[in-house]
């Protein structure tokens, strides 16, 4: 018995899939049939797919009405909303649940070490833009040697609503966020800063800085705006 | 050919409730909450692991899409548009959260669940009873969170909440065949992990 060649291994993984033709199913059948490893394998994706229906399968008597009661309320209160721009999101009410304060950042280190990094990859190219909001689009390379992902999060004490250039403005809490994830993936890291927050607890050189927001999990090929909830 | 009309009757129907959205009647919204939470709140559960984040993400999305309709160019579209809005908050809300999953796996008393996957799961077990267990239910989610995201997306969209192939290509804005390629090789995967689990008894 060998094991089934990967054209072959497409097929029978689709074996219990629903759109599976006549045509696919009668070869499945008889590979099966030919071939007991292949036989095996069928047997094999068919548990698979049954186990996987059942993975997280949200439980039956969960009441969706409620919960709809609850969304039509978030809806409303959405329209109702001031100022509402399209994509704005409750950021805070996520990131509270999902990230914990940093502790006091020492960001002339940390610049530095990023520096270092980017300088390591290749030169960094820089973009400006005049206005109240500059933008550095540091297009290089992301080299991560320690860990598999490091997440930083500050939240500055001012409470203000700040607008950004993105168009989400009712960002409670100026963040700073910073995300490397992927060991060596070529990425960009872009950061937005905001001259009404004036946030305290960042150094003097980025006394302007509200938002700040950098990634190294997508790559953004060309300028654009920074889409601030799809990065969480 | 029958689902298919059926599917251009639902559609058509979303398309008039986002019209009505847009001018301002919010119980056309509302149908659409009703009929899409389920959804909303299963592929966001099956992404996210935690019935109270699916529910949170799930009300972000609807809210999210309701002012951005808008810019929605094919209203017949929504259930997609809305199912990419709920699957791209949730890969990201569970990203900012990968720091708890790290710890998680390496919490483990007999072994890690890393150096189970890595072995193929190999623990005795009996036919049914393994797949209602404990340990396979760790096993597997482990196994499925660290597919990449694009295999994970593929594999909870059509093997895990049976959408139709093309439907998963218009949420992951992709072809076809690259659905089909991810969720190939996210079977593949998950299979050699799940090696000894998934052999008859």
């Amino acid at each position: 018995m060998t094991a089934p060649s990967d054209d072959l291994e497409f097929l029978l993984s689709r074996a219990a899939d629903p759109d599976v033709s006549a045509e696919e199913r009668a070869r499945i059948a008889e590979a099966a049939r030919r071939d007991a490893q292949a036989a095996k394998s069928v047997r094999g994706y068919e548990r698979l797919g049954a186990i996987l229906r059942a993975f997280r399968a949200i439980p039956k008597d969960l009441d969706v009405g409620n919960l709809a009661a609850g969304t039509s309320r978030r809806v409303a209160e959405a329209q109702g909303a001031p100022d509402a721009a399209p994509g704005d999101m409750k950021l805070d009410a996520l990131l509270a649940r999902s990230v914990r304060p940093l502790p006091p950042m020492d960001w002339h280190a940390f610049r530095s070490r990023v520096s270092d990094a980017v300088h390591a990859e290749e030169g960094p190219q820089i973009v400006r833009r005049g206005g109240h909001v500059r933008r550095w689009l540091l297009r290089a390379a992301v080299p991560l040697a320690a860990a598999a992902a490091v997440m930083l999060m500050v939240r500055t004490p001012r409470t203000s609503l700040v607008q950004v250039d993105v168009g989400y403005p009712a960002i409670e809490r100026p963040v700073i966020s910073v995300r490397f994830e992927q060991p060596g993936t070529r990425g960009v890291v872009s950061i937005s800063f905001d001259r009404t927050a004036s946030p305290a607890g960042i150094d003097e050189e980025q006394a302007d800085a509200g938002v700040a927001i950098a990634t190294g999990t997508r790559r953004i090929d060309a300028p654009e705006p920074l889409d601030v909830a799809l990065l969480f | 050919m029958e689902p298919e009309v059926h599917e251009d009757e639902s559609a058509l129907e979303d398309a008039e409730a986002v019209r009505l959205s847009i001018s301002g009647d919010t119980s056309a919204f509302d149908r659409l909450i009703e009929k899409y939470q389920r959804r909303a709140v299963s592929v966001a559960y099956r992404l996210l692991g935690n019935l109270d984040d699916a529910q949170e993400v799930s009300q972000e999305a609807f809210v999210r899409a309701f002012r951005s309709l808008q810019s929605l160019q094919e209203p017949k579209r929504f259930s997609a548009w809305l199912i990419r809005i709920v699957s791209n908050l949730s890969l990201n809300f569970r990203r900012a959260r990968r720091p708890h999953l790290s710890l998680s796996l390496e919490d483990d008393g007999g072994g890690t669940i890393s150096d189970r996957l890595a072995d193929g799961g190999r623990r005795e077990r009996s036919g049914l009873e393994i797949a209602e267990s404990e340990e396979l239910r760790e096993i597997l989610e482990a196994a499925v969170d660290t597919l990449p995201e694009p295999q994970r997306l593929a594999l909870v969209l059509f093997a895990m909440e049976q959408m139709p192939q093309k439907e998963v290509a218009a949420i992951m804005e992709c072809s076809v065949e690259m659905v089909k390629w991810n969720v190939f090789q996210a079977r593949k995967n998950l299979k050699a992990r799940l090696a000894d689990y998934l052999e008859e008894t």
